[in-house]
């Protein structure tokens, strides 16, 4: 019979603090692995600087806004579902959750609807790409780095979406322990960085060359 | 627990302004400042999201991940950037890939 | 603790406790796990090997008569993809770390033991997916995959060997975040910074590089996917990319890659040189910022792989300077071994012949990294065989020299049972022996010009090689030789006392092999490290 797995930590508060600190090093090893994408968009912006402006003219700023006010709003609606589940307002912590989740929701929904018109207009990099006017290559360039941003941002949207799903159904169902103040403030945690990751995105790909310049 | 709440509203409506201020800001014609001014603005609203609901100011290891890290991605940009910058980059004239038999 | 059975006490060795398979392919614990890497990493190794054994057979004659182009390209390409990180990269950490690093301070297990079991298991998937590749035919591009050859024109199965190299690499990342929580929350009670073991400072380093490296190597080889099969242009002129773009961030993961390679390497020489010399180590705080100040430049010399591709010059400037800066830290160490040894009582036992192997070779691949950081001789020599010579001074005569003085060093505590010595000191003078002259003939070579990747040369360069195949020949039964005693000891060996080697250190005052759960009660600690020649200093092996 195998031996029980050795239990490191001594308390529960000890083993919350290594929690977090895991936590917070992942967050970090995410942000390093965005860190390309984000070095090859400076280099287009700063050699295609034209081409750049032109590209994110073309980008959706009301959707992409409005995505910007739904994530912003997720965001906020964690924070105050981690703190009602601290409080032990179970309730309320689990509601939150969901409005949480929902907002995610609406925000892929959103970006599908920016995706399916971009399909269509021929924009996703790869043999059937298609721009008129000049600089086409260079568009096509930013749309690579646009459409692998935001999709490398909602693979990540939707792995939180899916902690959050499951920590609501337990909640609800009432399974506390596995729902643990804990575990929804890492999950909260996980949360806001993608958060943080699309506050940078919005400005990077839709508010470039706005000004006409 | 109302406390709690108060902050949330708070840095949520700080977060929604400097949303409208960013998108607003991106119209004026101020030529290469709408990008320090947009990404300042993000760096600000980054750093209400992390100090209001990551609540980092708490934590002092989990700042100093985020200062080493963010030290270490900066390297990429400053030296990678020294290359492209002293560089001069002569673009090839645009053509089509060559087709490849193999994944 | 009872486990709800008959059985009242537990066993009290981790090796007894559960014998079936499934109890070792659902282990939490750190030493089986260990355990588990160790014996995944030396299959990967002979198979890495295998494909250096080919190419050694092939240089021996100037022309190209054992293998075509196209196949010589895929061994050197599967030979450097499989040791960097199937070999190399997991050795010291994922292998002796996970089994030493809870019991160098006292702890019980990792931070995280069910994520350290699913690094072993993104491992293995992840390097399995690389010999199916393999067997598959396998990439041509070599092991740095750079664009535009492996994007536009490699007609290989590149894509299914990133996908494994990609796998890999999550499971460093996990093994690095928990050695960096393990070290900073589980030491034991007095066991500050600076009394930690210099194996658990190389390891909390390499840790670091390790999560914030890695990643950028993930997302690259992404890219690289992405530009293979959609064509995007990121990497290619003709589209408005750049190949350079690729090799900086390649290399921005790959060059501190080989210091979580050598940093290990550091700490078990620190490790293994006090015991047998019976002295302390010579500037343990300098060793430990060493250490650190090698981890944080290391991030900054990647640059110096692309002195002749295209770089600005002001660049490389930049890149040779911040070289020749990294070079200091380990200058420091090793003046510090050598400060060590002297005025100690040497004993010249296996796990000190392999340190002091260690030591020599590291500082001659370390001054040719010098002569290759150096502008002008590097046009001379990039590309060459002193590269060549250069990597394998460091990774082989220093990492896997590490590596296999740490084995034998920690055999009795992690099998419980003894080696035969003097076959243990065989083998560590034959490797030596056949390490150089494997590849110091390189070192010649390529001064003379021999291009590196290349199976055909003018005879004028035969000599030189068929004294390196010799060599490997001689390396190679230096590395089966500890193969066959190692397993033999695992059956017939000596039971082994609890410190056979009077060694100082956490992990010396539990039983071979330990119990399931390292220390009934959590130690206390009261002195610095390598207590040697002190009161301290243990002077008979406790049973």
């Amino acid at each position: 019979m195998n031996a029980a797995a050795a239990e490191p930590f001594d308390d529960v508060r000890q083993r919350a603090r290594a929690d977090t600190f895991g936590l917070w090093i992942f967050l970090m090893t995410e942000l390093m692995f965005f860190g390309p994408l984000l070095f090859g968009y400076w280099f287009g912006r700063v050699e295609y600087a034209h081409a750049f402006a032109v590209a994110s003219r073309h980008t959706d700023v009301t959707l992409g806004t409005l995505n910007t006010a739904l994530l912003l709003s997720s965001s906020a609606a964690m924070a105050a579902a981690v703190a009602a589940r601290v409080r032990r307002a179970t309730r309320v912590a689990t509601g939150l959750l969901l409005i949480t989740f929902l907002l995610g929701c609406a925000f892929l929904v959103v970006k599908g609807l920016e995706y399916r018109s971009e399909w269509h207009e021929h924009l996703f990099p790869g043999a059937g790409f298609a721009f008129a006017g000049e600089d086409a290559a260079a568009v096509r360039y930013f749309y690579f780095l646009y459409f692998a941003l935001t999709a490398v941002h909602a693979l990540h949207l939707i792995v939180g979406m899916t902690l959050l799903a499951v920590f609501a159904i337990a909640l609800w169902r009432g399974a506390d322990e596995f729902g643990a103040p804990r575990r929804i403030e890492l999950a909260g945690l996980y949360w806001h960085f993608v958060d943080i990751v699309w506050i940078f995105l919005y400005p990077l790909l839709y508010l470039l060359g706005r000004s006409g310049a | 627990m109302h406390r709690n709440t108060r902050r949330i509203v708070l840095a949520w409506s700080a977060l929604l302004l400097l949303l409208a201020a960013t998108c607003a800001s991106a119209w004026l014609p101020i030529g290469v400042w709408n990008g320090v001014v947009n990404l300042g603005i993000a760096a600000l609203k980054a750093a209400i999201v992390a100090a209001v609901f990551m609540h980092l100011g708490a934590s002092s290891a989990a700042r100093a991940c985020v200062g080493v890290a963010l030290f270490v991605l900066l390297l990429i940009f400053a030296l990678a950037g020294s290359d492209y910058a002293t560089r001069d980059l002569h673009p090839a004239a645009w053509q089509p890939p060559p087709t490849r038999t193999m994944p | 603790m009872s486990n709800g059975t008959e059985r009242v006490t537990e066993a009290d060795n981790y090796l007894a406790a559960g014998t079936t398979l499934r109890s070792w392919l659902t282990t939490h614990d750190h030493k089986r796990i260990a355990l588990l890497y160790m014996i995944s990493i030396t299959a990967f190794f002979f198979i890495g090997g295998a494909a250096a054994v080919l190419m050694r057979f092939e240089l021996a004659t100037p022309a190209g008569d054992l293998v075509s182009h196209d196949t010589y390209n895929k061994l050197f390409t599967m030979h450097g993809v499989i040791m960097v990180w199937m070999f190399l990269i997991p050795s010291i950490p994922a292998g002796l770390g996970n089994f030493l690093m809870p019991m160098m301070i006292g702890a019980r297990d990792l931070a995280f033991p069910r994520l350290n079991l699913l690094s072993w298991y993104l491992y293995v998937g992840g390097g399995l997916f690389t010999v199916v590749a393999l067997i598959a035919g396998g990439a041509d591009t070599g092991w740095t995959f750079y664009a535009p050859f492996s994007t536009l024109f490699s007609n290989t199965h590149v894509i299914f060997v990133l996908f494994g190299v990609f796998v890999v690499g999550f499971s460093s990342i996990l093994t690095g975040i928990n050695f960096i929580v393990t070290v900073h929350m589980l030491r034991a009670p007095g066991l500050t910074w600076f009394r930690l073991p210099l194996f658990v400072w190389a390891n909390y380093a390499t840790s670091i590089i390790l999560v914030l490296a890695t990643p950028v190597l993930a997302m690259t080889l992404l890219l690289l996917a992405a530009e293979r099969l959609l064509g995007v242009g990121i990497f290619d002129p003709a589209l408005g990319g750049d190949p350079l773009l690729f090799q900086h961030l390649f290399w921005f993961y790959s060059h501190p890659a080989v210091y979580i390679m050598v940093l290990p390497a550091m700490g078990v020489v620190s490790e293994i040189v006090p015991c047998f010399a019976r002295k302390r180590v010579y500037g343990y705080r300098s060793m430990a910022y060493a250490i650190l100040a090698i981890a944080i430049i290391g991030f900054m010399v990647w640059g110096h792989h692309m002195f002749v591709s295209g770089q600005s010059a002001y660049a490389s400037l930049l890149f040779s300077l911040l070289s020749f800066l990294v070079a200091i830290p380990s200058a420091i160490k090793v003046f510090n071994w050598l400060a060590t040894l002297k005025g100690g009582s040497i004993e010249f036992a296996a796990p000190m012949l392999y340190a002091l192997g260690f030591i020599g070779l590291f500082t001659l691949g370390g001054l040719t990294g010098l002569i290759l950081a150096s502008l002008s001789a590097d046009v001379h020599l990039t590309d060459t065989y002193f590269v060549v010579a250069h990597f394998h001074y460091i990774m082989v005569g220093g990492a896997v020299m590490a590596y296999l003085g740490g084995v034998h060093f920690w055999w009795p505590k992690i099998i419980g049972r003894t080696y035969p010595e003097m076959w243990g000191r065989i083998a560590a003078l034959i490797a030596f022996f056949g390490f150089n002259l494997t590849f110091f003939p390189q070192f010649l070579l390529g001064y003379a010009g021999m291009p590196r990747r290349y199976h055909v040369y003018p005879e004028r360069y035969q000599l030189l090689h068929v004294l390196s195949s010799a060599g490997a020949s001689i390396l190679a039964i230096g590395y089966l030789l500890p193969l066959g005693y190692l397993t033999w000891s695992l059956f017939r060996g000596p039971r082994a006392s609890s410190n056979p080697w009077r060694a100082t250190g956490l992990e010396w005052t539990t039983s071979s092999p330990p119990p399931p759960h390292n220390f009934a009660q959590t130690p206390i600690v009261t002195e610095e490290a390598y207590a040697y020649d002190s009161s301290a200093d243990p002077k008979e092996s406790r049973a």
